[in-house]
């Protein structure tokens, strides 16, 4: 027992350590990046630092960025865990925002905050959730697999936003393909003012924890995990694996869908086909979050805060390409990925090295 | 049986607290004094290596730079979804004037100006306002116009084309006018039209061969980084002895293009210098103003270019002068084409 307490400990001294080290050479790097591109190295990296987080400005710009990265990580992260491969959180995002600007710019329920955000939002998730279940549908009952037909559904999405957006969407008095904007009365209200701390953040981090529990202290996440393993294994344990992968493409599209609606009522507040790769980019999060819901949360938390510090080295005195930003932001994730594979293997050889009690296999297994 | 535990959470938690450590002693944005010369910054949506909008937007607000000796920040592949941020910052750090290149940066800077009120928002190529922000809206129709007259007296088939790159009203205007100056010359002429992309050369390429397989033998483009794909199918053409064809430039004078200067008499140009540095100068004078400011041929900033190289021997006297007529009526009012 002390044994295994001190080998925990252990793991969480070398964890810092290690998490010391990788911010080290994350600095070290940009520096390096800096000074092999002819900018003053120093200088960038405060920059970048300070453009991330810097002020409270900042760090809300940092978190505003960070939430729907946070929720198309979980539909990637939610969804892998289960096997189920949903590359179409970009084509869920665009739905559940385009239900969300119209059910606010066009169907407002009584012309009420209390009632227009939450239906607004519920809508954007429920849309983004059936979106999901289409693609399930395909490869259940027609045999195209899920990889595919979110991919082309991405595609569907992006057409179907733009003709919404140049057809009964539209706003008035222009021609451009845009949506009216959303009235103030119907943004998500802040929890900072004069910053971007909107309550959406707040909603995303408490989904994350809340699939977090699901996952890991429930049956229903114990199966899904078991079929994500193995399919085979899950029949064979009676599992409905079905029914398992129908509910976690719908959770899954549902929550980019929310993403997609918590963008469009905290964020932007009006709609064009161009609403970011933030579908995409919540792939590369899931993964560095490996499928946790609460690494998803630190990781989408890294790739704001990197973005938002790429912006901020743009735009001053230095004017850093947005290219050699990209190059830079690239190297710094690659690195991350590189560093987190790393301190998985480690851990797993610090597991296989662990004397472990006999139990029977339970929920709790980690899988 | 346990697996063995994984622990990345642990490790990325450590990562963004240390992070956070370093980054908890930085002091926040300053914002910067007006004093001094201009600040202006100018926001797109896309490359501003493009061959098109985003680079003739660069392009434009250096010549202000170099002319009103102005600071000048550039930031492309900004999206609507970031725009605010980028804009408030600018704000904040005192920039005077800050210029979003498309209508979809015309929302963000309504947003961010009803708090900045000591920076001044332009949007350019925008056809309504909002307040607290200048637009600046192009009305190609009546260069286009011109262009179709030209294009009608340099057919022999009797036929031409216009290719857009999206069947939006702005680019179905310039159809609009080049189709009305063509059958104001020749009324029997059929004009084509058809819709490709922005930025996908391929598309407009097999579209302009399409074209030339039909007859046609004057095409007028407005399709911005994919023009390049109509050059070629142009040049191909008249190397194969089908021509002579030509092509019509858009948005930047295209004149001298590299792929096929010879057959490229006209562009319809918006000078968007022109227009950055009346809204530059305005807000070095105090005068600047919201609303919606017309950027049209009657204030010289959407023209006709003709290509000096092809004047004599392509571009004949009577050709010259049908366009003068033109442009009288069109600055006197007499010809209204609608935008």
């Amino acid at each position: 027992m002390i044994k295994r307490f001190l080998h925990r400990v252990w793991n969480s001294v070398t964890a810092v350590a290690l998490a010391a080290l990788v911010c080290a050479g994350v600095l070290a790097l940009a520096v390096g990046a800096g000074a092999l591109l002819g900018y003053p190295p120093i200088h960038l990296a405060d920059l970048w630092l300070r453009g991330a987080a810097g002020s409270w400005y900042a760090l809300s710009s940092s978190c505003a960025d960070a939430c729907p990265l946070l929720l198309t990580g979980l539909a990637a992260g939610v969804a892998f865990r289960a096997g189920v491969l949903n590359i179409g959180a970009q084509g869920q995002f665009l739905l559940g925002a385009l239900v969300a600007v119209a059910l606010s710019t066009r169907m407002m329920i009584f012309h009420q905050a209390d009632l227009v955000i939450p239906t607004a939002l519920i809508g954007g998730a429920v849309a983004g959730g059936l979106w999901g279940l289409v693609a399930q549908y395909l490869e259940r009952y027609r045999s195209v697999p899920v990889v595919l037909s979110t991919i082309l559904l991405n595609f569907v999405a992006l057409y179907l936003a733009q003709a919404a957006l140049q057809g009964p969407l539209q706003a008035l008095g222009t021609a451009a393909a845009q949506s009216p904007e959303v009235a103030g009365k119907y943004w998500l209200p802040l929890f900072v003012p004069y910053t971007d701390f909107h309550i959406g953040i707040i909603l995303a981090l408490g989904l994350a924890v809340l699939l977090w529990v699901v996952q890991q202290h429930t049956t229903f996440g114990f199966e899904t995990r078991v079929v994500g393993l193995n399919p085979g294994t899950a029949k064979a344990m009676k599992m409905p694996v079905t029914i398992r992968q129908f509910q976690i493409m719908f959770i899954s599209g549902a929550c980019a869908g929310l993403g997609g609606a918590i963008q469009l009522l905290g964020q932007v507040h009006f709609m064009t086909a161009h609403m970011g790769n933030y579908g995409y980019a919540g792939i590369a999060v899931a993964l560095l979050g490996r499928l946790n819901p609460l690494g998803i949360i630190l990781s989408a938390l890294f790739f704001g805060f990197l973005d938002t510090g790429a912006f901020r080295a743009e735009e001053s005195s230095l004017a850093l390409p947005h290219d050699m930003a990209n190059v830079i932001k690239a190297v710094v994730i690659l690195v991350m990925l590189v560093l987190a594979g790393l301190s998985l293997r480690r851990a797993r050889r610090a597991g296989r090295d662990t004397p472990m009690p006999p139990t029977p296999p339970t929920q709790e297994s980690t899988l | 049986m346990k697996n063995p535990p994984q622990r990345p959470v642990p490790v990325i938690a450590a990562i963004l607290a240390f992070c956070l450590l370093i980054f908890s002693g930085a002091a926040g944005i300053q914002a910067a004094s007006i004093k001094g010369p201009l600040r202006i910054a100018f926001i797109c949506s896309g490359s501003v290596t493009d061959g098109g909008w985003n680079q003739q937007g660069k392009n434009a607000i250096l010549v202000v730079k170099k002319k009103l000796h102005a600071h000048v920040s550039i930031l492309e592949h900004i999206s609507p979804v970031r725009a605010v941020d980028v804009m408030r910052s600018y704000a904040m750090r005192g920039y005077n004037l800050i210029i979003g290149h498309g209508y979809e940066f015309l929302i963000p800077a309504t947003q961010v100006a009803a708090t900045a009120r000591k920076t001044k928002f332009a949007v350019s190529g925008a056809d309504t306002t909002k307040p607290g922000v200048l637009t600046l809206n192009f009305d190609l129709a009546q260069p286009s116009y011109e262009l179709g007259i030209l294009a009608a007296m340099l057919s022999k088939s009797g036929k031409i084309g216009f290719i857009g790159g999206e069947a939006i009203p702005s680019v179905v205007a310039c159809y609009h006018g080049f189709a009305a100056g063509a059958k104001s010359v020749k009324p029997t002429i059929k004009v084509a039209a058809a819709y490709t992309s922005w930025d996908q050369p391929a598309l407009s390429k097999s579209q302009a061969q399409a074209f030339i397989q039909q007859g046609i033998d004057v095409i007028y483009q407005n399709v911005d980084a994919a023009s390049r794909g109509v050059f070629e199918a142009v040049a191909q053409a008249n190397k194969s002895g089908r021509g002579p064809i030509y092509v019509f430039g858009s948005n930047s004078n295209q004149n001298n293009n590299p792929t096929c200067p010879r057959y490229t008499p006209a562009s319809a140009v918006i000078r968007l210098d022109r227009a950055f540095l009346r809204v530059a100068q305005q807000v070095k004078r105090g005068t600047f103003k919201p609303g919606v400011a017309p950027e049209n041929l009657q204030n010289g900033v959407c023209i006709v270019v003709l290509n000096p190289k092809l004047i004599g021997s392509v571009i004949t006297p009577a050709m010259q002068q049908a366009l003068a007529r033109a442009r009288r009526e069109l600055l006197t009012g007499k010809l209204h084409i609608a935008g």
